[in-house]
């Protein structure tokens, strides 16, 4: 890994002092109470959705957006040619990059990308290369970058919601909307747009349990057109659970496509009566 | 990396051959899923694999699937627990190309059939659309960061195993993937390639491990055969490793095991490990194409069912393979 | 989506009306099985004609605009020697680029007639805004090949 020469980094080695003062409470992983969630939600309801554009002046498009206290900003700039290709590309491409805020999780994460999100920005453009009309910029390229400034469960969803807002935002040809939702799975619990710790108690599985479902599953999708644009799986589940939270996180997306929408339509009314 | 160009009379070719357009044959109740090197849609090519061939690591395994060719090598070393995961080992993926170097030497000695064969693949960037960008670096990272997602849940690969004094020492695996030629569906044989060698490991067996005034002491056997193999004696029932299955979306049907011309005329497709328990570990999309609900659920479900297949299958060979013994002949390059 | 003021704002990917005889795909929109759909968040315009009605997205902020062959573009010059001038494209018609686009103009392309006495140095200085017409790409070069237009 390249050593970051341009800022002073903390310490090479330190860790979060929370492990330490966690150990004593490890048996909450098996208290965990099941039949309601730390945030009063039912196993099925989303936390609550702001979403708005504009938030940066100096990109092309931009958009925020909270779910719960996940906050995420994207924006995306104007399509710039591809220089430095020995061809020519007959469709435009996405440039995605993710990144968490330094401060964003539990542990600090240093300013480079490191390899988890490289793969989520490899997802990220994956999710939003299926709506965004590639053709009608040959040999150019978008630039959309993504800042978690606080992850509260669920960040690679809000981010590609917030993407593809941003993105729509920025005027760049598009065959329909993305969005995306998360579930956590732990055992016979569908837990909807799960929060950090209920991300973590979903990765891990029980010692004494080996045939135990657990996993966490991302899916995007095009609502408008009934597609699946990106699908993410971790863990270990079997296929008619992955049917079934699929149907959920299926349903979950086109409920929340109207948000997007509103939001939009929020935004062209506001330009529209200012260029009055 | 390697660039496969097709016009789009080829790609029509093919696509027709997979999605059985041909309504007359239709009628005549004929199965038209032909591909253009014969197979069935959910037909593999053959595969030749081969483990413990590398004397200088602790597992290895080559494997040769149509024109795809991976080696991997897999080293063991002590390292120090994560501060937050104190009994756990340590497992890293590494992902290599070596392209183009050696098809130039395989194209030099061996015969015309391979020549041939190397006529469609032109050495240069900008090639099918998954292989564009920073000249299949983004692959490599793809298929290093499918791989880490694959082994992530205990059920594939247990950890614990790994430790041998709890916050002092561990193991360190270390999984190099070296792709010496690429003639597609690089992910299935990357899977097989990694679980055949981890499954031929041996760590050396520790006889002693203490705490001697908080520094930690570790005695190895003097022996150097006297190994632990990873998978049979730490757990007998379990097999830890799985099986990354590729499936590869082309119009309105899916195949399995694409050769390099076929993921170049297909838009999505989705890749899956499956657990020899039958649960599925890890799934990504990949590609510029979306795909309906009802075929992903499709494709789960096929999915599920030839990768047990294939999984029994190479978990009988390997059988076969270490029943020979250390006598066996080791091929190795000179086939 | 909502209807205020007599304008119709659409999103992405919204289905707009049937696609056939009488309503046209205009630019903004694409077809997919027999529906018209928005590509852009904008305002729609509806063109009637005789017997046809054409259906444009307009997009509220300014579209991201590429040169297309054809197109009218102002240039400065920036190198010159012999054979061609490089230059770099600021405007499209009346919208200035936020980023410039290189462009070239070769010899054979200053004027219509008399192509063969043109001399580079004495038609073209460093610094000169030009008019000009978009021909084609060089994929090559990464460049617009521009023709001159004498103003």
């Amino acid at each position: 890994m390249p050593v970051d020469q341009r800022r002073i980094n903390g310490p090479e080695v330190s860790v979060p002092y929370h492990i330490y003062s966690d150990f004593d409470k490890k048996s909450d992983k098996e208290k965990h109470d099941f039949s309601k969630r730390s945030d009063k939600r039912t196993d099925n309801e989303m936390r609550k959705i702001f979403l708005k554009t504009g938030i940066v002046s100096q990109a092309k498009g931009s958009a925020y957006i909270e779910i719960g206290n996940t906050k995420v900003v994207c924006s995306v700039f104007d399509p710039r040619e591809l220089s430095n290709k020995n061809g020519y590309c007959m469709q435009g491409e996405i440039y995605c990059e993710f990144k968490f805020a330094p401060f964003s999780c539990q542990k600090r994460k240093i300013h480079q990308q490191n390899a988890e999100e490289k793969q989520y920005s490899l997802i990220l453009q994956r999710a939003l290369e299926p709506a965004v009309c590639l053709h009608e910029f040959p040999n150019f390229q978008v630039d959309v970058y993504v800042m978690v400034l606080d992850n509260a469960g669920s960040s690679l969803a809000a981010a590609i919601m917030a993407a593809s807002t941003a993105l729509a935002n920025a005027g760049v040809p598009m065959f329909g909307l993305v969005t995306a939702s998360t579930i956590g799975i732990y055992g016979n619990h569908y837990l909807m747009d799960p929060t950090d710790t209920e991300e973590g108690i979903c990765n891990t599985q029980p010692d004494n349990e080996d045939d135990f479902n657990h996993g966490i599953i991302t899916l995007a999708s095009l609502p408008q057109h009934n597609q699946i644009s990106e699908v993410f799986l971790i863990g270990s589940i079997d296929t008619n659970t992955i049917n079934q939270a699929t149907e959920i996180l299926t349903a979950a997306n086109k409920d929340i496509c109207p948000v997007l929408q509103q939001c939009l339509v929020k935004t062209i009314m506001k330009l529209h009566n200012e260029k009055k | 990396m390697a660039e496969t160009v097709l016009s789009s009379g080829e790609k029509i070719f093919i696509l027709h051959g997979i999605d059985a357009i041909l309504s007359f044959l239709q009628f005549c109740n004929y199965k038209a899923d032909f591909r253009n090197d014969g197979r069935r849609r959910c037909e593999y090519r053959s595969m030749e694999i081969e483990t413990k061939l590398m004397p200088q690591t602790h597992g290895s395994a080559r494997l040769h699937i149509g024109n795809t060719d991976i080696l991997v090598g897999i080293k063991v070393e002590l390292d120090i627990p994560h501060a937050d995961k104190p009994n756990e080992g340590k497992l890293e993926f590494f992902v290599d190309w070596y392209v183009i170097l050696l098809m130039v030497i395989i194209v030099v000695i061996e015969c015309l059939v391979f020549f041939i064969n190397f006529q469609i693949i032109i050495f240069s960037a900008t090639a099918t659309p998954a292989f564009e960008g920073k000249g299949g670096d983004d692959l490599a990272t793809e298929i290093s960061n499918v791989l880490t997602a694959a082994y992530q849940t205990r059920n594939a690969f247990d950890l614990k195993t790994l430790c041998i004094l709890p916050h002092k020492k561990c193991w360190k695996i270390y999984v190099d993937v070296l792709i010496l030629q690429c003639g597609g569906n690089l992910f299935d044989a990357v899977g097989i390639a990694v679980k055949a060698a981890l499954n031929s490991t041996e760590i050396p067996k520790i006889t002693a491990a203490t705490l001697d005034g908080g520094e930690p002491d570790i005695e190895l056997s003097d022996d150097s055969y006297d190994c632990i193999q990873l998978d049979t004696n730490i757990s007998k029932e379990r097999n830890f490793v799985l099986y990354l299955k590729y499936e590869i979306y082309i119009g309105d049907n899916y195949i399995v095991d694409p050769t390099l011309e076929e993921e170049v005329c297909s838009t999505s497709s989705i890749v899956m490990s499956i657990l020899p328990n039958g649960k599925i570990s890890s799934v990504v999309k990949l590609g510029y194409g979306s795909i309906q609900f009802n075929t992903f659920t499709k494709m789960l479900q096929m999915g599920e069912i030839i990768g047990l297949k294939l999984n029994k299958t190479l978990m009988d060979v390997l059988k076969e393979e270490t029943q020979f013994g250390r006598q066996r002949r080791i091929f190795g390059f000179l086939k | 989506m909502s209807k205020d003021k007599d304008i119709i704002v659409c999103v992405p990917g919204q289905r707009l009306c049937v696609s056939d005889k009488f309503n046209i795909a205009g630019p903004g929109t694409y077809e997919q099985q027999g529906y018209i759909y928005s590509k852009l968040a904008g305002v729609i315009k509806l063109i009637q004609k005789e017997n046809t009605r054409t259906i444009e997205v307009h997009g509220i902020t300014e579209q991201s605009i590429v040169p297309a062959p054809g197109d009218i573009v102002t240039a400065m010059v920036t190198i010159v020697n012999q054979r061609f001038c490089k230059c770099s494209i600021k405007c499209i018609g009346d919208i200035v680029l936020t980023r410039p686009y290189r462009g070239i103009l070769r010899k054979e392309d200053v004027r219509a007639i008399d192509k063969d006495n043109i001399q580079m140095y004495k038609s073209f200085r460093p610094g000169d805004i030009i008019l000009a017409r978009v021909v084609s790409f060089i994929l090559s070069e990464k460049c617009y090949v521009i023709i001159h237009i004498k103003v």
